[in-house]
Formats: structure tokens, C-alpha cells, sequence
């Protein structure tokens, strides 16, 4: 069985990744133990949200703070231009295949679900951020009994602004309380206008902004929301909730749907139990069942120490999961570090040139291996708030690198 | 850590690693309790009785160790494999809750007359079989329905399939076939006695294909009793399979399953169940392939040239065993090879009826709840035909939507069918 391109991993990189390829028109196939790291992401993009590289508390102008960073720091490898590419070319994509993202001048912060304001690049149209709040009447509606939702949190860090904000409770439509289930009910519920005029009834009259969870629908969700706005006669947007994320699953349903109607196969829950691949050959690789698939180009885009694509053995030591590549890591990963998040595991990942290209057993660069996003060393996606830039960065880049490699390659 | 193969290495395997019941139940630590699989799972949106694959799985299995007693919710738990496969560690979670139905239901000695009737399709398929017209007749009858309902348990609505008496041996009897590779199909129970058409496709398209087919055995693979904790009427069963199937193996035949929940099971599901991993049981889960899949990985060329056009719709949905199998959806690929073909993929996880789950009056509706994406699905592309790999979602869909619901090798030989 011969693709032009496997991918291993079905995080948001991988994703982007697989469906560039295929929208150059290569045959891929897509592999990936379980659903990805986006059921912990939202829908908007944080591309860099703070740096030691700028004096800033916040970094204001994410694309220009790019040139600053380290020079082995991902963005910095596959550059600037090929940066800003990506992501123009993401958010047309994205817009296609599921919603708008804008990407604005400059960061604006939104609200994480503990309440804290995150600095943020590219925002969906139903996220709510702190500058949209900014003189409004908010009032934050909760679901009686839905826990995965601190609206508490969020109503303080209001107060901070001198926004003026309050909680109210309302009945839930459902009668399980967990964000899956909040969704889907709104998906099945048969009459909108009924339920939100309901909600109105106990919304104060100097409102003028409306906070919903973001659990406003699985599949119609901007339907729901477009709604509320209709019956409420005001802006209602959607504030992140504790994980599982609903726009990170609703991202990543949008993306696979697209990507098997497009042709591409996805073997979900499959695992690589081993490989074989020289220096500009094809690679082969096995299934956890030992069926065997060959492909021209592999892109490595299966998460960190969370989702599995590396791991770190007793003594410390981090490894890549599928192939065993080189890694980096500037200490032992036993250390215990002051500052939880500067702790080395942060930046511990696999070592590639500027064209994401790896190596193995300390020898040549591999020419047809690209690996992207958290599997990459040298960034730190929780301290830097960049995770979905890098992933979108990296998995273009190394589709456009794949893409590079097959075109020189495939012609005989 | 991986290994890494050298080339033209031997294709069998030094270092494979075999899920056995321990296995299963060690992948328990490996649990980060993301919540993923809770927010995939089908039934657990569809009843609050239901604490979800997280909480009943590896969860749950840590209190089973210590003996805390048991509790009854792996029994809610339909089997569709849709957790194990969106767990992004490895988390056995549908093995580890079917290991604790059989806990739960004594291994067989605390399983209802219904179920065990279920349990034992080739045998309701023979008793039935020998009239097999007033079996029909009887069945479709709504009274007799509810006075099964009330005796064994079965719902009246559930998608009981036509009973066809021994319409595929008698055809396969007959046969002229090529002097090719031979190669073996294994049957199980549903081609004898109720899909006698499905299985004469499967012979047809390998037939068209240059082999030479024989059928080894039509015992049943015991899957039903092994998905309802049946496990010590499951294992003599399963050791006979494996006896019979052992001379094609051995004879280095490939060994042809239509039934994606029929191979799973040799596959995988007796050493994670039965802990079968003696050399000759390995050596039949290893001989054993999915049709599409052999399709798919020996012979796209050859089918690519000699299917004709068939300008239908077709909306395709993968069954929950397919997932078992972890190969994405071999059927999808081979049903793009047919010309002029307008395909969609379901988007829905399950059809509901979870293999003999939708069957039980408990649970026929929260089947039903959980079937209600695909039917939606259904309504909205309003195919010409649908094609599914298995054949309980087969007879269920056919059920609840009025549209003809074939497997793919149907579709396959009308393909190459329809230059004639
Ligand atoms: S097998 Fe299906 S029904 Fe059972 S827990 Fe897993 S997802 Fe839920
Ligand atoms: S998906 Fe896997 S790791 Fe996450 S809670 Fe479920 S069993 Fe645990």
C-alpha cells in the first residue's frame, strides 16, 4: 500500500498538514493512536502570547516578535514569510471547512477557563475576548450544575477591568452535565427561539453582553449562537470551559470530515509498532497489527509527553515514540525545576534542521521525515501561549518542505 | 521503544506484542484520565444510567481489583470500540469493560435465556432453517413478537434477519472454480443460514480474482457470547474455530473473513478474552484478514481495471468493529475504484445496534437513541443503496431506513457485473 505521504498524528499539525498535501494533490494516509491535543485547544489561535525576548508583559505584535526569538525555536527555523504564509493561508482554509478566524493587528487577551487572561492572535466570531468586554454590562450565564465551567473566576477578572459582571444560573438543557452532553443537546433541540427567550427572562435589563460556556452545540453551534443573539437582542459569546474543549473537538471533526471527503484515509486508533526507512528512500512502516503501508514523505506530528508522541524513560531521558529520532533536552527530565513552567520537559522534543528534518542514531539528516509541532524541541507552548501558530506553522512548512522533496523526487 | 526493521527483513514477527487479558487490564495505568473517550461515547449521551467509558473502564477496574464488589454498568456498555479508539494512550478501555461483563455475568452461569439465545446464532439459524419459511412467517407476526419480548427478553422491534435455510452451501456445492491460489474463507454463521448472498459475492469477486476458494468450517466465532460475558460457553467454541481453521494456516492460506466482528474476534479478541496465545491460535489470528482489507492491499490494480460504472448513490457506513481493526475504512477506498459512483461517508459512530445489544428489551431503546445520527444522515442524502460491513448493522439499518443495505463485495461484484 503506496501514499505519496503518511502522517502520524492528529494533532492540529498533522491535520494542517494532511490537508495541504492532499490540496496539492498527493495521496496521504493519516495515523493516530487516539483524537488529539485539540480537545484541550479552543478555536482561535494563540500564536505568541509572551516572550523573554521582548520587554513587553505581553507581547503585542506576535508576527514581528517572531525574529527575536531563539534561532532554533520553530518559528525561527521555518521563518518569518513562511509564517505569515501559514497562517493566511489557514484562516482561508479554515473559513472553508468549518468557520471565520480573524487574525488581528495585534494580540487581544481572552478569558482560559481558570479565568486568566491569555493573550491571542486569531479569534473565531462567537470568542469572547477582554476588549470586546470593555465598557459593556456582561452578565455570564451558567448551567445549574454544570462544574467544568468558573464563571466565579471569570466575573472576578472582570472586576479587575471594572467591567461590571454577574453570574446567573439557569436551567440546563440537558439532563447530563458534561460539556459533550451540554453540546449535543443543543444540536437536537428542536425550538431555539422558546429556550433562549426563556434565558431572557432572567438576564438583567442592563446587560449588554452575554457569556454563554463554549458548549453552545456540537455541529450548530453557530446556528445556536446567531440565535441567541436574534432572540436576546445582544452580542452572546463563548467563554473556554475546562477539557474536554467543544471548539477544539468541533475544529477537529471539521477537519477529518474534510479530510475523508476528500479522499484521505484516517486509521484512528492505530499505533506504529515499528519501521523501516534509509536516507532518501521510501519508508515503511507497521501497524500495531502488522499490516504494512509505504509512502514517499513522512510527517511526524504526534504530540508530546501528553498525547503520546514522546516519552520519558526512568532515567530521565526523552524519546520520540514511532521512529526513535534524535531528541534534544537541556537537562535530565527528573530534575525538579523551580519554575514549573520554565521545567526542561517544556522544551525537550526532537531535534530537526531548518526544513524540520530529523536524524536518527546520531547519523545523516533524514530527507523525507518532517516533524511538526510539540513533537519539535525548543519551544514552550504553555509559558509562550503559541501552541495552535506553531502547530499551523509547522505543519504547512512541512508540507510545503514534503511537497518540496516529492516534486524533485517523484518524477521517475 | 519502536524498532526499526532492516529491509527485506522476514515478514513475521520476533517481537509482537499480544494483548492478553493482562495486557488489557495493565493498559489501566495508563489512564490520564483526559476524559476524551467520556466525551465520544455514544451511550453515555444517550442515558444518564450510564457512568461512561472513563469511569467504567479503567476507573472502575482499579476498584475490581481489590474486589469491591461489583456493579452493574458494564452491562450498558454496547462494545462499539468508539473509546479505545479516540484514547490517546492506549487505554484498552472496551476490553477492560468486557472482561468485566463476563466478571458480572458469572462467565455464563447469571446470562438471561435470551441472551444466551443470541448468543447461539448458528443454532437458532439451524433449528429455523429447516422451515425456514415458517420461521418467516412466525417472526414478521407482531404477536409472536411480543410473546418473545415476554418470555426471552428479545425486542419486538429489534432487526431480527430472514432465516434462509442453506441457500449459499448448496450454491457453493455446484461451483466451477478457477485452478488459482487457493485460499480459504471462513463463513461464521451469518452467510449459512442468513446472508447466503453476501457470501456468494465474496466467492465471485475472488473467483474474478484468479483464486480458488474452499470453506473450511461454518462454526460461529462466538463474538455474542463473548461481548456478554458468556465466556466459559465461548471457550471450547472458540478452541474448535481455531482447530478447524489450523490446516489453512499451517497450508499458509490466507483465511477470508466478511464479517469485520468475525475476524476481529479471531484476531484479537480470543487472547484479550480466552488469553488463547499458544502458537497455533497466533498462527490463525495471523492467517486471518478482513475481505476489503486483502482487497484493498493485494489487488487495487487489478479491480481498478475491471470495474464497470454504477452512477449510484451510495452512502457508506463503517461498522464499530471496523475500528477494532484500527485500518481506517478499507471499504471507503475500494468503493472510490467503482466508476461514476457518488459516495458519502456516515458521519455517526454507530448504528446503535451494538452486535446483539439492540436485541435486549433493556436496551433496544437507548440502541435506538444512539442510531438517530445515521438515520438522520440517511434522510438527508437519501441514497440509492447503503453499504456496511456487518451484518447486524446491516439488518438493523435495512430496518429502520427501507433502503437496500448491502456489504461491499456486493457492491464490488456489481461492479464487475455490470459490463456484462
Ligand atoms: S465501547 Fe462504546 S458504549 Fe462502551 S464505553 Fe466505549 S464508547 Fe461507550
Ligand atoms: S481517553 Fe484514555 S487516557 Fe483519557 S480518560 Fe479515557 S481511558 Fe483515560
Amino acid at each position: 500500500m503506496k501514499t505519496d505521504a503518511i502522517i502520524i498524528g492528529s494533532e492540529l499539525d498533522g491535520l494542517v498538514a494532511a490537508t495541504r498535501l492532499c490540496e496539492r494533490g498527493y495521496s496521504v494516509r493519516l495515523f493516530s493512536t487516539g483524537a488529539g491535543s485539540l480537545h484541550y485547544s479552543s478555536d482561535g489561535i494563540h500564536v505568541l502570547g509572551f516572550s523573554q525576548a521582548t520587554n513587553e508583559e505581553y507581547v503585542s505584535k506576535p508576527i514581528e516578535a517572531i525574529s527575536q526569538l531563539n534561532q532554533d525555536h520553530p518559528y525561527q527555523k521555518i521563518g518569518k514569510d513562511q509564517a505569515i504564509d501559514a497562517l493566511s493561508w489557514y484562516v482561508n482554509m479554515i473559513g472553508d471547512v468549518h468557520q471565520h478566524v480573524l487574525l488581528n493587528d495585534c494580540n487581544k487577551m481572552v478569558i482560559s477557563p481558570a479565568g486568566l487572561n491569555i493573550p491571542i492572535y486569531g479569534t473565531s466570531k462567537h470568542q469572547a475576548t477582554i476588549e470586546q468586554l470593555d465598557r459593556e454590562n456582561v452578565t455570564i450565564v451558567v448551567f445549574r450544575g454544570h462544574r467544568d465551567f468558573p464563571a466565579e473566576l471569570i466575573a472576578v477578572e472582570l472586576g479587575k477591568k471594572d467591567t461590571p459582571s454577574r453570574v446567573i444560573q439557569v436551567d440546563a438543557p440537558s439532563e447530563f452535565l458534561e460539556n459533550a452532553a451540554l453540546a449535543k443537546s443543543f444540536d437536537a433541540m428542536e425550538d431555539l427561539d422558546a429556550y433562549f427567550a426563556t434565558i431572557g427572562e432572567a438576564i438583567p435589563p442592563e446587560t449588554n453582553v452575554v457569556l454563554f460556556p463554549a458548549v453552545m452545540g456540537f455541529s450548530r453551534h453557530q446556528e445556536v449562537l446567531v440565535t441567541a443573539e436574534r432572540v436576546l437582542g445582544m452580542p452572546c459569546l463563548e467563554v473556554p470551559t475546562l477539557p474536554p474543549s467543544i471548539p477544539g473537538m468541533r475544529l477537529e471533526h471539521a477537519f477529518v470530515s474534510h479530510l475523508k471527503n476528500n479522499g484521505i484515509s484516517v486509521h484512528l486508533g492505530a499505533s506504529i509498532s515499528r519501521s523501516s526507512f534509509d536516507e532518501n528512500e521510501s519508508i515503511v512502516i507497521w501497524d500495531s497489527m502488522d499490516r504494512q503501508y509505504e509512502a514517499s514523505a513522512l510527517v511526524i506530528s504526534s504530540g508530546g509527553v501528553l498525547m503520546g508522541g514522546l516519552n520519558v524513560d526512568s532515567q530521565g531521558v526523552i524519546h520520540e515514540t514511532s521512529l526513535g529520532l534524535d531528541t534534544y533536552q537541556s537537562e535530565p527530565l527528573n530534575a525538579i525545576s523551580v519554575d514549573r513552567s520554565l521545567h526542561a520537559l517544556h522544551t525537550a522534543g526532537v531535534e530537526t534542521d531548518n526544513a524540520l528534518r530529523p536524524k536518527r542514531n546520531g547519523s545523516g539528516t533524514i530527507q523525507n521525515v518532517f516533524v511538526t509541532g510539540r513533537t519539535l524541541a525548543h519551544w514552550n507552548p504553555a509559558a509562550e501561549s503559541s501552541s495552535e501558530g506553531v502547530c499551523v506553522a509547522t505543519g504547512w512548512a512541512a508540507a510545503e518542505n514534503a511537497h518540496q522533496y516529492l516534486e524533485e523526487h517523484n518524477n521517475g | 521503544m519502536p524498532e526499526t526493521a532492516k529491509r527485506n527483513s522476514d515478514s513475521t514477527r520476533s517481537d509482537e506484542v499480544i494483548w492478553d487479558s493482562a495486557a488489557v487490564l495493565r493498559s489501566v495505568d495508563q489512564c490520564t484520565k483526559c476524559g476524551i473517550c467520556h466525551a465520544h461515547c455514544p451511550v453515555a449521551a444517550a442515558t444518564g444510567e450510564f457512568p461512561g467509558p472513563k469511569y467504567t473502564g479503567p476507573q472502575a477496574q482499579r476498584f475490581r481489583i481489590i474486589g469491591s464488589g461489583h456493579e452493574l454498568s458494564p452491562i450498558l456498555c454496547s462494545g462499539c470500540g468508539v473509546c479505545t479508539s479516540v484514547c490517546p494512550n492506549n487505554v484498552a478501555i472496551t476490553d477492560i469493560i468486557t472482561l468485566a461483563k463476563a466478571e458480572i455475568g458469572g462467565h455464563g452461569t447469571k446470562i438471561g435465556i435470551g441472551q444466551k439465545l443470541v448468543n447461539r446464532p448458528e443454532l437458532v439459524g439451524r433449528l429455523s432453517g429447516v422451515f425456514p419459511w415458517l420461521t418467516n412467517a412466525l417472526l414478521a407476526n407482531s404477536l409472536v413478537r411480543r410473546i418473545v419480548e415476554l418470555v426471552i427478553g428479545i425486542h419486538h422491534k429489534a432487526p431480527l434477519p430472514k432465516v434462509h435455510g442453506r441457500k449459499f452451501d448448496r450454491w457453493f456445492a455446484d461451483l466451477l472454480q478457477p485452478d488459482g491460489t487457493p485460499i480459504s474463507f471462513f463463513t461464521g454463521c451469518a452467510i449459512g443460514n442468513y446472508d447466503p448472498d453476501v457470501g456468494i459475492a465474496m466467492v465471485r469477486v475472488l473467483n474474478h480474482l484468479g483464486y480458488k476458494v474452499d470453506v473450511p468450517t461454518d462454526l460461529c466465532c462466538s463474538l455474542p457470547m463473548l461481548s456478554s460475558g458468556e465466556t466459559d460457553a465461548a471457550r471450547p467454541r472458540a478452541r474448535a474455530l481455531v482447530d478447524a481453521l489450523q490446516p489453512a494456516a499451517t497450508a499458509n492460506k490466507k483465511i477470508i473473513s466478511t464479517s469485520t466482528s468475525c475476524s476481529l474476534t479471531l484476531r484479537s479478541k480470543y487472547a484479550a478474552f480466552l488469553d488463547m496465545t499458544d502458537h497455533v491460535s497466533r498462527n490463525v489470528a495471523n492467517a486471518t484478514v478482513d475481505a476489503c482489507e486483502f482487497l484493498l492491499h493485494r489487488h487495487v490494480g487489478q479491480l481498478r481495471n475491471t470495474l464497470h460504472p454504477i452512477p449510484l448513490k451510495v452512502l457508506y457506513h463503517g461498522p464499530c468493529q471496523l475500528r477494532g481493526h484500527q485500518m481506517g475504512q478499507p471499504a471507503v477506498e475500494l468503493l472510490r475504484l467503482i466508476p461514476g459512483i457518488n459516495l458519502e461517508v456516515s458521519e455517526a459512530d454507530c448504528c446503535g445496534i451494538g452486535g446483539t445489544y439492540g436485541y435486549d428489551k433493556d436496551k433496544y431503546d437507548i440502541a435506538m437513541s444512539v442510531g438517530k445520527t445515521l438515520i438522520d444522515q440517511v434522510k438527508q442524502v437519501r441514497p440509492d443503496v447503503i453499504v456496511c460491513d456487518s451484518e447486524t448493522c446491516r439488518w438493523n439499518i435495512e430496518a429502520q431506513t427501507s433502503i437496500e443495505t448491502i456489504h461491499p463485495v456486493q457492491m464490488l461484484m456489481r461492479a464487475l457485473d455490470a459490463g456484462d
